[in-house]
């Protein structure tokens, strides 16, 4: 399996037939994804580095963290976790549909739609170092730009509920319950946050309501989504085992659907909106841990379950978290969700916003969420899509051991440094003695630390892309001697086989 | 599991639509009607028809309704010109990243015991922003009230070269080190040798543009004015209390106590020179506090009173440009108040002159005459003795 040639066997199968017809659209949104997240893990770390050393780049003002943070923020979110997403709905969808194209609708429409956002995307990034951010999180890039871009994610949608309504079987997947759910929340707060941030006369706080809206929406109603519907995908087929409780997956589906969109406005706790929008916010933060754990519930007893009863093949243990690189970054990933719901719940009560709030600790819940669970789970995705759709195994086992070890170890340090520093920051800020000085001083050791991470994170994220590039364009080179490819898996087994 | 399209399609609508609905639309509907205000709000009663009493016991079944106080000055003031521009400046260098502009509640957190506010900052202050700068990350101080905690040299000290300690970067960028040439530009930083980011000997630091705007911008991001729901805390107070009141250092002179209250009337001369006499800087409103103008001659301050004067004016060796004062809500005063105005001005604040007559201001509106066109400086020069 270590030839770069295409495997014709696995061309000949239905799945083959579909899994090759997505070439084209996974070569777009995987390279465009990964190169986002290779940008945005080093200019998270730039960022991050000049909090300790401030003066380093005053030269440039447009490197300083004031423009480098919303950068990375939104290079990370809408670069990275929108194309994989992406990259990974569509084929999850086509999978599911079990039907090969007719006509290659997806040529059509889905490459270019691609093709626009990354292009608009790269435009308002550069308009963020030009000083047109907006000062919203997750909202920096400019309306205008950004309204064209929902513009691209409105072919996806139309895309994602043709291929449903096309499907072979007429029951459903939990997984196509995520992400037509995700694909309409995102087109839908993402057309109506931009309209009303940039095209109605909306002055004053309502601005910040509907921001704060987006942005946790944009999380839990766009990434997690994404993420579960990769999970419940991907680990039976990585574990063989079916999903443990298929129905409470469902149930879990709709609590995070009529929960998950309410939370935003707990961002607000204390400040100077109407007290029943906090309110809402608060108890919509506050339910989310129940879909959150719910979820991880039944995910981690399935991956549990497969670590007592190995299903058996010619080649071994079926599943292993430590040899199979999808089955390592699903691994770690849903260990992340539960913590993302807890954090995310107890962190918008009124008694901890108290302390916590403005400080490096929301930035640590958000890093979690986006590095720790979604990172993780979408490369797991990538470990497994990617050898399908080209047809070719990956050529190296040393670079995805190295990148696995440098994200995981990388992520620890962020997320230890940005935790450490939230203690520092709320305990410096509530300490009336000192100047307010102190708290660039306290949080010094752990804002370097946090940006150690990022250049860890953006290190292994490089060895990623280079590894991807490799794969896909079928580079002469090859690390695997004399072992088998890790991660053709003769047969695939379906998330709810006795459901 | 219901795998119909059409039942999915609604519930996952409806996830959507109900929080839109319910924050957004409703908030919206809510705040829409938010008016700039002056610190007390009137209250009217009406029927079922729609007819207006003034008190609850006028008819049965009445509903109370609240409505701003007409007058001035009304509050939050509307940002212009380059304090506005200077927002601009704030926004594209992601000042906001680590400044936050929200004073949180008494009791909610450290907002009002590190000073960064009066009071709890509340929707009515943000009306005139867009896009609004809350901020949610506070590596650096609260903003909301910072112009009335530094001045213009100290701010621009700051974003100049900021001290050794703090997390925020210099934005040497924002400004010019020149030679220094003749007695120097009157723009350039006051630095006492060798004070830390002092320019060398025989150089000076001189803002640009976008230096002073961001300043001018971060001198009017001042919360300190009262609105009918959010009050100054007051020392021992929990929340949001009621104004104490201050206490009246007239109190033993009817002419001057008189002449406090019509100066604070709504309209009158505390809309420009404000409360403490200190005027606005940014909106080039004059200071009465220690003004040769208002001290010297009472022929000079009781014309200025009558007509209005037209800048260009020189206040205490600071220009004041072409501002113009004309008289508005006291054209129709009797001479008696506009004496009583004029002795309270020239009494307060430090000021020690003599008080006005009402005969003073009789006499001089006959040498005025008909003229009702303001004066200027030039002309008031005759009258200096």
């Amino acid at each position: 399996m270590s030839s770069p040639e295409q495997n014709p066997a696995f061309e000949s199968t239905e799945v083959g037939r579909i899994d090759s017809s997505l070439r084209s659209t996974g070569v777009v949104f995987s390279i465009s994804s990964a190169l986002w997240l290779v940008f945005a893990s080093f200019t998270g770390f730039l960022a991050y580095l000049q909090l300790a050393v401030p003066s380093m780049l005053e030269k440039v003002p447009f490197l300083t963290y004031g423009f480098l943070k919303p950068v990375a923020d939104t290079a990370l979110t809408h670069g990275w976790v929108t194309n994989a997403a992406f990259a990974l709905i569509v084929w999850i969808m086509s999978r599911l549909s079990e039907r090969a194209p007719d006509f290659d609708i997806r040529r059509y429409l889905l490459v270019p739609a691609g093709v626009v956002y990354n292009f608009m995307l790269t435009f308002g990034i550069l308009a963020i170092f030009r000083g047109e951010a907006r000062p919203f999180f997750l909202l920096e890039i400019p309306s205008k730009v950004m309204l064209s871009c929902s513009m691209a994610f409105s072919l996806i949608t139309v895309w994602t509920i043709l291929d449903y309504c096309r499907r072979k079987r007429r029951t459903a997947y939990i997984s196509q319950f995520y992400i037509l759910g995700a694909v309409f929340w995102l087109a839908w707060t993402f057309s109506i946050t931009h309209l009303i941030l940039g095209k109605v006369p909306i002055n004053g706080v309502i601005q910040a309501v509907t921001a704060s809206w987006f942005a946790h929406a944009y999380l839990w109603c766009w990434m997690v989504p994404v993420g579960c519907a990769v999970a419940y995908y991907l680990l039976p087929k990585l574990t063989g085992q079916p999903i443990r409780n298929y129905k409470l997956a469902f149930v879990c589906f709709w609590l995070l659907a009529f929960i998950g969109i309410w939370g935003g406005p707990s961002a607000l706790v204390g400040g100077p909106v109407p007290q029943w929008i906090q309110n809402y916010g608060v108890i919509g933060s506050l339910l989310l841990a129940v879909p959150a754990l719910g979820i991880a519930m039944n995910l981690l007893v399935t991956q549990a379950y497969a670590k007592q009863q190995p299903l058996e093949t010619s080649s071994g243990s079926l599943y292993s978290l430590c040899s199979s690189p999808s089955g390592r970054f699903m691994g770690i990933g849903l260990l992340f969700l539960p913590l993302f719901g807890i954090l995310t719940s107890t962190s918008a009560h009124p008694d901890h916003k108290e302390t916590f709030q403005f400080t490096f600790w929301q930035e640590g819940i958000f890093y979690l969420g986006v590095y720790g669970f979604f990172t993780m789970v979408a490369l797991a995705g990538f470990y497994f899509m990617m050898p399908r759709l080209t047809g070719r195994e990956w050529p190296c086992a040393s670079t995805m051991k190295f990148h696995f070890v440098s994200v995981f170890v990388g992520l620890l340090i962020i997320l230890l440094g940005l935790f450490w520093g939230g203690f520092a920051h709320a305990d410096a800020m509530a300490n009336l003695d000192r100047d307010y000085t102190y708290i660039s001083f306290i949080t010094w050791a752990p804002v370097l630390f946090a940006s150690s991470g990022f250049f860890l994170v953006a290190i292994g994220q490089i060895a990623f892309l280079i590894h991807l590039m490799s794969l896909i364009f079928a580079f002469p080179h090859s690390c695997f001697v004399g072992k088998e490819g890790p991660t053709f898996l003769a047969p695939e087994i379906d998330e709810r086989s006795n459901a | 599991m219901s795998s119909r399209f059409p039942v999915f399609f609604i519930l996952v609508f409806a996830t959507v639509a109900l929080p839109w609905g319910i924050l957004i639309f409703k908030a919206e509907e809510q705040l829409v009607s938010l008016r700039p205000s002056t610190s007390k709000l009137e209250y009217y009663y009406v029927d079922k028809d729609g007819n207006e009493y003034d008190s609850a016991d006028a008819a049965n079944g009445l509903t109370k309704v609240s409505r701003n106080e007409t007058g001035s000055p009304q509050f939050p003031i509307w940002r212009g010109g380059n304090a506005l521009r200077g927002k601009y400046i704030y926004e594209s260098y992601g000042c906001i990243q680590c400044h936050t502009q929200q004073v949180r509640q008494k009791d909610f957190g450290v907002d009002i015991a590190r000073k960064w506010g009066g009071r709890q900052s509340v929707a009515r202050d943000y009306l005139f922003d867009s896009p609004v700068l809350l901020g949610r990350m506070r590596i650096g101080p609260d903003l909301a009230n910072v112009g009335n905690r530094l001045d213009a040299q100290a701010l621009h000290k700051h974003i100049y070269r900021p001290v050794a300690v703090s997390a925020m970067p210099g934005y040497p960028s924002l400004y010019s080190v020149i030679e220094t040439r003749g007695d120097g530009s009157h723009t350039a930083l006051h630095f006492e040798s060798g004070e830390y980011g002092a320019p060398r000997a025989g150089w000076e630091v001189v803002p640009k543009q976008d230096a002073n705007d961001l300043v001018d911008y971060l001198l009017s991001l001042k919360q300190d004015y009262e609105l009918p729901e959010a009050r100054v805390v007051k020392a021992g107070e929990s929340g949001g209390g009621s104004v104490a009141t201050e206490e009246d250092e007239f109190a033993g002179n009817k002419v001057l106590s008189k002449g406090k209250k019509l100066y604070n009337t709504p309209g009158a001369c505390v809309t420009c020179h404000q409360a403490d006499g200190q005027g606005n800087e940014i909106a080039k409103f004059p200071p009465l506090a220690g003004s040769d103008w208002v001290s010297g001659s009472e022929d000079v301050i009781v014309r200025v009173v009558l007509n209005g004067l037209q800048g260009p004016i020189k206040v205490n060796g600071k220009d004041y440009g072409t501002v113009l004062m004309a008289p508005t809500i006291w054209v129709g005063w009797p001479d008696e108040d506009i004496a009583a105005v004029i002795s309270y001005v020239r009494n307060a604040w430090g000021n020690k002159s003599p008080e006005v007559s009402a005969e003073t201001v009789k006499r001089i509106r006959g040498e005025i005459g008909t003229r009702t066109t303001p004066w200027t400086a030039q002309e008031l020069e005759a009258f200096k003795k």
